[in-house]
């Protein structure tokens, strides 16, 4: 692809998500797939090593991907937020997706282990359970979609608390609120899903 | 819940909060004083909100990335493994029949060929890379830098190609274990140990002598066959150490930087060198450490460098010596090859892999009683406590083995000589029953000729010196004394001659690739000849016997047989011979003619057979193991009954025809072959016309790189690939980097011409049902017709300097001229009389000549021939080859002629050789804009014979 092309292509999803923003419902699902194809190149440049030098946290990730798919020219802070609420969600369902079928295959005994577990099992320092979490959250979203979606940007997504509170349109403040609640809400419920500590 | 009731909770939840802790209590006693559930709920979360501690606080992972390549991976992998779509599908000529694995650069799938009807594996790569256009060119450039590789221990790549948005790879299928499953299932004996080690290195030595380093041997990338042989994979395509990263000054960095690269995995770090680790410049002995620790691992079954997290890993492989092996009955020898191969400072280890496979090949033997069964561990021990009675078993078994045929393990660490090394081919050889000359066929000489070379000497003798006939496929009869062969002389046939060349005698009118009968009363022959499995004249070629004393003729076949062997007892004559549809089998039949019953019946290619010198075998070559090389059957003498399964006696050598063996069978002869045809780039002296040596070679490779053209601005060379019946467009940089097709299709393509601003070629191609001109863009996009012409064939296109006309020929008919830039008017055909045969070539610079020549299929060259546009005159030179290119001075030419390259002076009509590659042969070639390089294709095709000896 040359460099022509990928600016083309820039102004294409910077232009279908201006459309969705303006609400062009259709436009939503260009824009899912162009970060997901994004998110992708950026795995396989990993992949690759080349990467040594990067730091690899979602957060850079989503800039990332941000900088690369959108004109930033064209673009008002509401698409911005938009774009953010988006590949937040992306990562959810990715990281997410890959846990659950870790789950499976430790369940299961049989799948062929990739070599790259090996790695991410030593490199990896969260404990967090991610496929309990994604369930608590989706009980969240049934009482309060928003504090679920708070969660979803700052821990998938994440994205700071300004940045979510303008994917949000809410104040700085409601976002610190919501996350103290959902953190405890969040907590208990995985804990009497677990029956011991998350 | 209901909103509101959430609310509260809410709103107590954070009131709560902002109190003190020894507050709270009091605080929410008071607020739920009528709602005992309200005060356990929040009660509940405030509790849980302290336990939570730093709970969702930190984004998911410091690795979230490699979560996500290896998210990505899975997906690959179970999209693949559950689209059912692909399975069952057809692209290009491989036929997906099921899912093999996925990776982080492909899915892999075994497939079918089509054409050639044997099992391949495909690794197709992601959709998501093939966006990438650099990624995809560096994937297909260093598969196509390993595909140059052949070796029977190196998997094999058939084809680097795409298909629309697939590229993909198709391999040789191995069926069998990787190492790594070996490993995990339990000890492996020393003496399979050795096998194994003895073949990976021996790939590792072929790999290095082409100068491709693997960088990452490990028990993952090294599959082992059931019948032992062993295929190391990825070659060219994994590489765990970028080169392209900064170099360190030591370890600490090192270690920092691995640190931070979650991607380098585990299973890899394990086997890197200290180099690897150290991010030095990587060289062959970096594949000598990591056998080393995979050598290690199989004898120990633990690693060498051990350590969680990965970074004590490379601390251990740069810093700590590896534990002693321990195991008993690992022969010292053994551990010491290991430990030279794991020493740290490379320049103390293994030298070459070469070094290593011959310290292990030793070794081989030493244990392979145990292996082989003659005696078991346990009788062994009794034997040793018998004292000397061992010596004479031991004796005995030696003697034994002399009478059995080799071990099929020992052709493959036996020593290999070459007895032929002039430039050129040498074919056929046949061994003297006393082992001590060899004769074949040698064109060194101008025309083919029989040789006899007596081992240890220095020279050949040409017995057949005449210069006229083509004499073939001598073998000696069994006596010694003389020698039959295959000559077109007297009108051709089969002709015996003494062992000194004298006596030359007519036996049969006819016949190809003679064999004794082991009386040496017969000759069989078969009506087709044969040099190789390729390009059969007809397929119902039938065998036949003539006595030697009478010359009486008798039938022994009716169905296709060609290059027959006869049994040592005379019961049988084994042949191979083609099905419908081109599957080559192997049979017998009885030697009084007969029922013929079936050695091999598969899709695999199989032809040569030999029989062992003691009847038990039937050695035959076949590409079942990815390339031509030699296999074995046992065989009943009498019956011709198969006995046993097909089991491979790898020579250490590729492209191996012609196998003759000595009357013990301990020594056999064969002739190892090799056609290329690469680019090379050498000085020009445009004033002095003369050329400026030294040669560089461009292009590596057994892909023959035919009809090359230089782009102007030096760039990029477009060539043809001919491979099986597909002729397509490449393109690729100068310095062979940067493979990339642009047309894969079965339409032929052929003589690619780029435009004189390097974004356009010209080509000929079939795509429309008949030959018109095609151009397409550098990318592989805009393809587009720019000939049209019903009543013929059109062919040799040729730009104008200024790229604005296009000039070509009309078959049997003239040549036109097109205006590019006003597609709409009518061709101009040239002024002069039409000149049927006139293949023209190359405009001049100033517009006035155009130089091109007329070829003579007689003499198989051209003569030059310069038309001015000026008088409409053709100056038609004798001689002097083909593809004449002008020089910038609109005066000068050059031109070639088989291996000579020849200026021609139009004014002062002065012809002069400048070049000469002989005995290679030029193919086309380009002038560089300047006038200063010239890119010319050299044509090869080596065979030499080599002996080798089995211990």
């Amino acid at each position: 692809m040359s460099i022509e092309n990928v600016s083309e292509s820039a102004h294409q999803i910077t232009e279908r998500l201006i459309a969705w923003s303006n609400g062009d419902a259709s436009a939503l699902d260009d824009v899912i797939n162009a970060v997901y194809q994004e998110l992708r190149r950026m795995a396989d440049r990993y992949l690759r090593k080349e990467r040594l030098d990067h730091t690899l946290q979602t957060t850079a990730l989503v800039h990332e991907a941000y900088l690369r798919l959108i004109d930033q020219t064209q673009v008002s802070w509401q698409n911005r937020a938009q774009f953010f609420g988006v590949a937040a969600q992306m990562m959810r369902r990715i990281l997410v997706d890959h846990a659950r079928t870790r789950q499976r295959d430790k369940r299961g005994g049989t799948a062929q282990k990739l070599s790259l577990d090996e790695v991410i099992n030593v490199e990896r320092e969260c404990p967090t359970d991610i496929v309990a979490l994604d369930d608590a959250l989706k009980a969240l979203a049934e009482i309060d979609q928003r504090k679920s979606r708070v969660v979803e940007l700052r821990f998938f997504g994440g994205l700071n608390v300004e940045e979510t509170a303008e994917v949000l349109g809410v104040s700085t403040q409601t976002v610190v609120r919501d996350l103290k609640l959902s953190k405890a809400w969040l907590y208990q419920e995985i804990k009497r899903g677990a029956g011991n500590d998350p | 819940m209901t909103p509101e009731r959430w609310c509260q909770i809410e709103e107590l939840f954070h009131s709560a909060l902002e109190h003190e802790a020894e507050r709270r209590v009091i605080f929410l006693n008071e607020a739920c004083a009528d709602d005992a559930d309200l005060r356990h709920r929040v009660g509940e979360l405030l509790a849980s909100f302290h336990e939570a501690g730093n709970f969702i606080d930190k984004t998911p992972f410091d690795g979230a990335m490699s979560a996500i390549a290896d998210a990505f991976t899975e997906e690959d992998s179970r999209e693949a493994a559950g689209n059912a779509e692909l399975i069952g599908r057809t692209i290009g000529h491989y036929e997906i029949q099921s899912f093999l694995g996925a990776g982080g650069m492909g899915v892999v799938y075994l497939a079918r060929d089509l054409k050639l009807g044997r099992q391949i594996a495909i690794k197709l790569l992601p959709a998501r890379f093939t966006n990438d256009t650099a990624q995809v060119q560096r994937f297909e450039s260093e598969a196509s830098a390993a595909s140059g590789l052949n070796h029977p221990n190196i998997i094999t790549i058939h084809e680097i190609t795409r298909e629309g948005d697939n590229h993909f790879i198709a391999t040789e299928f191995v069926a069998g274990q990787t190492l790594r499953e070996k490993i995990t299932s339990g000890p492996i004996s020393v003496s399979e140990i050795l096998r194994i080690a003895v073949q990976i290195s021996d790939a590792l030595t072929a790999a290095h002598a082409a100068g491709i380093v693997h960088r990452d041997i490990k028990p993952e990338n090294v599959m082992v066959r059931p019948d032992g042989l062993v295929k190391v994979l990825d070659f060219g395509l994994a590489k765990p150490s970028p080169q392209e990263s900064t170099p360190t000054t030591g370890p600490g960095t090192a270690a920092a930087t691995m640190r931070t690269d979650p991607a380098m995995l585990m299973g890899t770090i394990a086997y890197l060198s200290p180099e690897q680790v150290l991010r030095q410049d990587i060289d062959r002995r970096t594949d000598i450490f990591s056998l080393g620790v995979v050598l290690y691992e199989l004898v120990t079954g633990t690693r060498p460098f051990a350590g969680t997290p990965a970074i004590d890993i490379c601390d251990a492989i740069v810093w700590n010596a590896q534990a002693t092996i321990e195991r008993g009955d690992v022969p010292e020898a053994l551990k010491r090859i290991i430990n030279r191969a794991l020493v740290k400072d490379r320049s103390a280890r293994y030298q070459s892999a070469d070094e290593m496979r011959k310290d292990l090949a030793r070794l081989v033997p030493e244990a392979s009683p145990a292996s082989t069964g003659w005696f078991p561990v346990s009788q062994r021990r009794l034997l040793v406590g018998l004292g000397g009675v061992i010596v004479l078993v031991v004796v005995l078994v030696l003697g034994m083995r002399h009478e059995t045929e080799p071990d099929i393990s020992s052709f493959s660490t036996g020593r290999i000589k070459r007895i032929s090394d002039a430039a050129g081919q040498e074919i056929f050889p046949s061994f003297s029953p006393d082992g001590k000359s060899v004769v074949y066929a040698s064109r060194a000489a101008g025309t083919w000729d029989i040789y006899l070379q007596e081992i240890g000497e220095a020279k050949a003798t040409n017995l057949t010196p005449d210069g006229r006939h083509v004499d073939l496929a001598p073998a000696f009869s069994p006596d010694g004394r003389r020698i039959v062969f295959s000559s077109s002389r007297e009108g051709e046939g089969i002709f015996l001659m003494d062992r000194d060349g004298r006596n030359i005698v007519r036996l049969s009118p006819d016949g190809y690739n003679p064999a004794w009968s082991p009386d040496g009363n017969e000759i069989a022959a078969a009506d087709d000849r044969i040099f190789d499995y390729e390009g059969r004249n007809n397929s119902h070629s039938q065998l036949f016997a003539v006595n030697v004393q009478t010359g009486a003729r008798r039938r022994i076949t009716d169905g296709d047989a060609v290059q027959p062997n006869w049994s040592p007892h005379g019961h049988r004559i084994a042949y191979w011979g083609l099905h419908k549809g081109g599957q080559r089998d192997i049979w017998t039949v009885p030697a009084s003619g007969g029922e013929p019953v079936a050695v091999t019946s598969d899709r695999e290619v199989d032809w040569n057979p030999v029989w062992s010198r003691d009847g038990r075998y039937l050695y035959f070559l076949s590409d079942r193991g990815g390339s031509m090389n030699l296999w074995r059957v046992p065989v009943d003498e009498l019956s011709g009954k198969v006995l046993g399964q097909i089991e491979p006696a790898m020579l250490p050598s590729a492209k191996i025809q012609h196998i003759s063996f000595s009357a013990d069978g301990r020594t056999l002869v064969y002739a190892e072959t090799n056609r290329r045809e690469n680019t090379w780039q050498v000085g020009f002296d445009p004033v002095a016309a003369a050329v400026k040596g030294p040669a560089v070679q461009l292009t590596h490779g057994i892909r023959r790189y035919s009809q090359p053209d230089l782009s102007p601005d030096e760039r990029s060379l477009a060539f043809v690939s001919i491979a099986e019946s597909q002729e397509d467009l490449f393109v690729i940089n100068p310095d062979g980097s940067g493979l990339r097709q642009l047309t894969n299709d079965s339409a032929q393509d052929r003589t690619p011409r780029w435009s004189p601003d390097s974004r356009q070629i010209a080509f000929l191609s079939d795509r429309s049902g008949k030959y018109e001109i095609w151009k397409v863009n550098q990318d592989g996009s805009g393809l587009e017709q720019l000939s049209e012409v019903p009543e013929a064939d059109v062919a040799n296109p040729v730009w104008s300097y200024d790229g604005r006309q296009m000039l070509f020929r009309i078959a049997h008919h003239n040549c036109v001229i097109v205006d590019l830039g006003s597609p709409g008017r009518p061709r101009q055909p040239l002024l002069g009389p039409p000149m049927s045969g006139f293949l023209p070539w190359s405009w001049s610079p100033d517009g006035k000549l155009l130089a091109g020549w007329e070829f003579d299929p007689q003499r198989h060259t051209g003569g030059v021939i310069v038309y001015s546009f000026v008088d409409g005159h053709y100056d038609v030179q004798p001689n002097r080859g083909m593809n004449p290119v002008w020089l910038n001075d609109s005066r000068r030419l050059i031109s070639v002629d088989v291996g000579k390259m020849y200026l021609f002076d139009t004014l002062s009509r002065q012809w002069r050789e400048i070049y000469n590659i002989e005995p290679n042969g030029f193919g086309t070639f380009t002038l560089s804009r300047d006038n200063r390089r010239l890119y010319y294709s050299v044509l090869s095709s080596e065979a030499d014979i080599w002996m080798l000896s089995v211990e």
